[in-house]
């Protein structure tokens, strides 16, 4: 139990939580390990559970009825997922899968709400959490609505360009859907990007050459 | 599975229909077509690999010629150095 606690308190979700809270959530969570590609939880089914990534890297994504599909967010260590349909008691909100082999803590949601009923700290950390969802939602729907391809694209390039926490390799399909788009328009405005000097592909690489001609893409100028 | 392999193209043998497009669109000719699917037997042509020395900045034109999806070039993105 002990080891538990300490391994729980090197989680961000987990590291200001009482002692008393982190107790029950010791003996309600079990761990489990997932491979890549597999399936966590499924869009639209009975919410169950409520996850915390030890290890590893998840991503949570909606499909449409022809099959395209949004990736809403990419799940790490520290961070949670399925928080809204345990708060709400509603079916889950995404498909989750597992893109590197992941380890996560895993709380059923009816024992899980039990515990914020008693340990109010519990219910604060889970309100700051979905605080942050919903102004990371926000500025999604902002950048889905008010921005094109074009400028959505300049700006997850820059973005990925400055972020030295997770190297990922990315595939014009796994863009296409995490900006909103389709990857024949990721491909063919790449190569647009290319013959204007912005960025150049080399070795498994995209570089980004001319970050301030790409940020100027980004703002739409 | 090294660096050099990790950086190639990833095929989908269950999604390629063997139509051979990507053998003829891929101008580092990295590419030939086996009995179940596209092989990349030149990782030092080939462009989305680590070993490449050709740099011709073909911009995996076999993964955007592909009418099912069966090819997929993955990359990392950086800053220049």
């Amino acid at each position: 139990m002990a080891d538990t606690i300490q391994t729980l308190r090197q989680l961000s979700f987990f590291a200001e939580l009482s002692t008393d809270a982190l107790q029950q959530i010791a003996l309600a969570l079990r761990k489990r390990t997932f491979s890549p590609g597999q399936v966590i939880i499924l869009e639209g089914e009975p919410c169950q559970a409520v996850y915390f990534v030890a290890q590893g890297l998840v991503r949570a994504r909606r499909m449409s009825l022809e099959g395209r599909e949004h990736v809403l967010a990419y799940v790490g260590p520290g961070e949670s997922f399925n928080l809204v349909p345990a708060a709400d008691g509603s079916s889950n909100l995404t498909t989750v899968d597992a893109v590197t082999e992941a380890t996560l803590y895993i709380i059923p949601c009816r024992r899980f709400r039990e515990i914020m009923r008693v340990h109010h700290d519990v219910a604060l950390a889970v309100m700051e959490r979905l605080a942050t969802e919903v102004r990371r939602l926000s500025d999604m729907v902002e950048d889905l609505a008010l921005h094109t391809v074009r400028s959505r694209l300049a700006r997850f390039l820059l973005a990925q360009s400055k972020d030295r926490q997770a190297p990922k390799r990315w595939t014009q399909e796994e863009i296409a859907a995490r900006i909103g788009t389709v990857r024949e328009t990721v491909g063919r405005t790449l190569r647009a990007f290319a013959a204007a000097g912005l960025i150049r592909r080399q070795r498994g690489r995209i570089v980004v050459v001319d970050r301030e001609g790409l940020e100027r893409e980004a703002a739409g100028r | 599975m090294n660096d050099t392999n990790h950086a190639m193209p990833q095929v989908d043998e269950n999604l390629c229909t063997l139509c051979g497009l990507c053998v003829e669109a891929c101008p580092c000719h990295a590419v030939e077509l086996g009995e179940r699917g596209p092989i990349f037997t030149h990782p030092e042509t080939c462009c989305c690999s680590l070993a490449c020395v050709e740099h011709l900045d073909c911009w995996c034109q076999c993964e955007e010629v592909c009418p099912t999806g069966a090819i997929s070039c993955a990359f990392e993105i950086v800053g220049s150095e």
